[in-house]
C-alpha cells in the first residue's frame, strides 16, 4: 500500500509538470573584449506552431516578414509584459542574483520566431575564478524552455579564458524539488 | 477490514490533495506576456513552501523524457503538416493522425483536464466501466470542441487577435466551469446527504443507474478550450491544409479521451474492487446461501454506509476542486 501511495504521488508530480504548450530552445553566446566579459546573448527559438500563432497576431503580411514597426510593437507589448516574469531568466554572478534588463530584438528564421535577449554584464576577467549562472525557466510550465546545441559559444579576445558547463539546478516547487537546467559560464 | 478501508480512504485523500496542489496553477494562463492590452499583469502567486520531498533523479528523467516526447511529437506534427501542404499523401495524413493521438494521450495525463473532477465522481458513485469511458470521452471532445469554437468565433467571425482571445476565453470559461462544478457538486452532495435509505432487496448488489451526473460534470469540466487544438488549427489554416488540421484535432481528442477514460476507469475498478473485497467473500461463492438473514442484513447496512461515505467524500472533492479552480487559477 505504501508503494501504491508513492507511485501515485510520483505520478501526480510527473503529470503535473508535463503540460507545456509552447516549446523554446535557448542558445547562449558570450562576447568578450580584452580581459572583460562584456555581453551575454540568449537566443530563444520558438516552435513552428507558436511562431505561426504569433505571426497571426503581429505580422500583417502573414509571411514571417515583420516590418520595423511591427517589431517595435512587439517590443513595446510582449517584451514589456515579459518583465513581470523577469523574462523567465535568472542570472547569478558568483552566486549573487542580479536584476538585469536585457536589450531585446525579435527576428525570424524561415518563419520561426526568434527572441534575442542581450545582457550587458561587463565583468572583468580576473585571475580568481568567477562564474555566471543562467537558468531560463517557466515556473508555470506553459513554456518548456531548454538549452539546445550549440549550448554556448564565446567570441572576442580573451575567449579562451571563458568556459562553460551545464548542470542541474534545484527548483522548489510545491511539495517537491525539481531539477532545472542551468548554464554555468566560468571565467 | 476496517483498517484496509481507512488506509484506502487515506491514500485516495492524500492523492487527491496532492494532485490538487499542482494541476490548476499550471493551467494558469501565462500568455499574458503576449497580450496586446496593456493591462496590469497579476504577479504569479509563488508558493514558496519548504519542500519536504525531493523527487528522486529517475523521476526527473521520466519527466524530461515525457516533455521531450511531447516536444518531438509537436515538431513531427508540424513538419508532417508542412509535408502535407506540398504532397497530399494518405501516408502522411495517417502519420499525423497517429502522432496527434499519442500527443493527445500524453497531454491529457497532465493536469487541468478535469480528471480529478470525474475521478472524484467515480470515487463517490459506484459505476460501470463504460460510464468511465463515456464520461472521459465526452470531456475530451467538449475540450476540443471548445477550442474549435474559439477559432471559429474569434478567427473567422470576429477576426480578433487569437492569442489574447485564447487567454480571455480560457480565463472566462474557467470561471464558468468552476462555478458549474461547485453548483453540481453541491447539488450532488446535498442530494446524497438528504437521500433516505432505500430498501435493498436480498441481492446485495446495488443497481448501478446511469451516470448522467458524471456526464454533466464532464461537459462542465471540458468547457475550457484546449490551446494545443487552437495552435494546430491556426497552423493548418496558414498552410492551407485546414481539413487535415481537423483530422489532427479529432485524433488529438481521441487520444485525450483515451487518457482521461483510463484514469476514470482506474478509479472505477479500484473503488469496485475495494467494495467487493470488503463485502463479498471471494473464496466461498455460495456464501450468500450459507449466511443467515441477519448476517446479510448487517452486510447490507455496512455496504450502504460505505457507499454513503464514499459518495460524500467524492462529491466533497468535486466541490473542493471547483473552489480551487475558482480561487487559485
Amino acid at each position: 500500500m505504501k508503494y501504491l501511495f508513492f507511485a501515485c504521488l510520483i505520478f501526480c508530480t510527473i503529470s503535473a509538470i508535463c503540460h507545456p504548450h509552447v516549446w523554446v530552445e535557448v542558445n547562449t553566446r558570450a562576447y568578450t573584449s580584452e580581459n572583460e566579459l562584456e555581453k551575454i546573448k540568449l537566443k530563444w527559438t520558438f516552435d513552428e506552431m507558436f511562431s505561426m500563432l504569433f505571426e497571426e497576431d503581429f505580422n500583417d503580411s502573414k509571411d514571417g516578414n515583420y516590418t520595423d514597426e511591427e517589431k517595435e510593437f512587439v517590443k513595446k507589448t510582449v517584451f514589456k509584459n515579459m518583465s513581470d516574469y523577469n523574462y523567465y531568466t535568472t542570472i547569478k554572478i558568483d552566486g549573487e542574483e542580479v536584476n538585469l534588463t536585457p536589450e531585446f530584438e525579435m527576428d525570424t528564421e524561415n518563419r520561426i520566431l526568434i527572441f534575442n535577449f542581450t545582457y550587458n554584464i561587463n565583468e572583468k576577467i580576473k585571475d580568481e575564478s568567477q562564474n555566471i549562472l543562467i537558468s531560463v525557466f517557466d515556473e508555470e510550465f506553459y513554456h518548456d524552455i531548454e538549452l539546445s546545441s550549440p549550448v554556448f559559444k564565446v567570441e572576442g579576445e580573451s575567449s579562451d579564458k571563458v568556459d562553460f558547463k551545464v548542470q542541474e539546478g534545484e527548483f522548489e516547487w510545491f511539495y517537491s524539488v525539481i531539477e532545472v537546467e542551468e548554464l554555468v559560464i566560468e571565467f | 477490514m476496517k483498517k484496509q478501508l481507512l488506509l484506502f480512504i487515506f491514500i485516495i485523500t492524500l492523492i487527491s490533495l496532492v494532485s490538487y496542489a499542482s494541476p490548476y496553477n499550471i493551467e494558469r494562463e501565462s500568455e499574458s506576456k503576449e497580450r496586446l492590452k496593456t493591462e496590469e499583469v497579476s504577479t504569479t502567486a509563488q508558493v514558496q513552501k519548504k519542500s519536504w520531498i525531493k523527487m528522486p533523479t529517475f523521476i526527473n528523467s521520466i519527466r524530461k523524457k515525457i516533455i521531450s516526447y511531447q516536444r518531438d511529437l509537436n515538431r513531427m506534427i508540424s513538419s508532417n503538416l508542412n509535408k502535407l501542404q506540398k504532397d497530399r499523401s494518405l501516408k502522411t495524413l495517417l502519420i499525423i493522425a497517429f502522432l496527434s493521438f499519442v500527443y493527445g494521450f500524453v497531454h491529457s495525463l497532465g493536469p487541468g483536464h478535469g480528471k480529478v473532477i470525474i475521478a472524484s465522481y467515480f470515487l463517490g458513485k459506484k459505476s460501470k466501466i463504460i460510464h468511465g469511458v463515456a464520461a472521459g470521452s465526452l470531456m475530451a471532445f467538449i475540450h476540443a470542441l471548445s477550442g474549435t469554437m474559439v477559432v471559429l468565433i474569434f478567427y473567422f467571425f470576429l477576426k480578433k487577435s487569437l492569442m489574447s482571445a485564447t487567454s480571455d476565453a480560457e480565463s472566462g470559461l474557467r470561471f464558468v466551469t468552476s462555478i458549474l462544478i461547485i453548483l453540481l457538486g453541491s447539488f450532488m452532495l446535498i442530494n446524497e446527504i438528504l437521500r433516505k435509505n432505500k430498501n435493498y432487496s436480498d441481492d446485495n448488489k446495488v443497481e448501478v443507474k446511469g451516470a448522467n451526473q458524471a456526464y454533466m460534470l464532464s461537459i462542465a469540466a471540458g468547457l475550457v478550450p484546449c490551446p494545443g487544438v487552437i495552435l494546430v488549427y491556426l497552423f493548418s489554416i496558414n498552410l492551407g491544409v485546414l481539413r487535415f488540421g481537423v483530422v489532427s484535432v479529432i485524433s488529438t481528442a481521441l487520444g485525450m479521451a483515451a487518457g482521461i477514460s483510463l484514469v476514470a476507469v482506474g478509479v472505477i475498478v479500484a473503488r469496485n474492487y475495494v467494495e467487493k473485497i470488503t463485502f463479498y467473500d471471494f473464496n466461498t461463492k455460495n456464501a450468500s446461501e450459507k449466511e443467515s438473514n441477519e448476517q446479510k442484513q448487517n452486510k447490507l447496512l455496512k455496504l450502504k454506509k460505505f457507499q454513503k461515505v464514499f459518495s460524500i467524500i467524492g462529491f466533497s472533492f468535486i466541490i473542493i476542486s471547483g473552489f480551487f479552480m475558482l480561487l487559485f487559477v
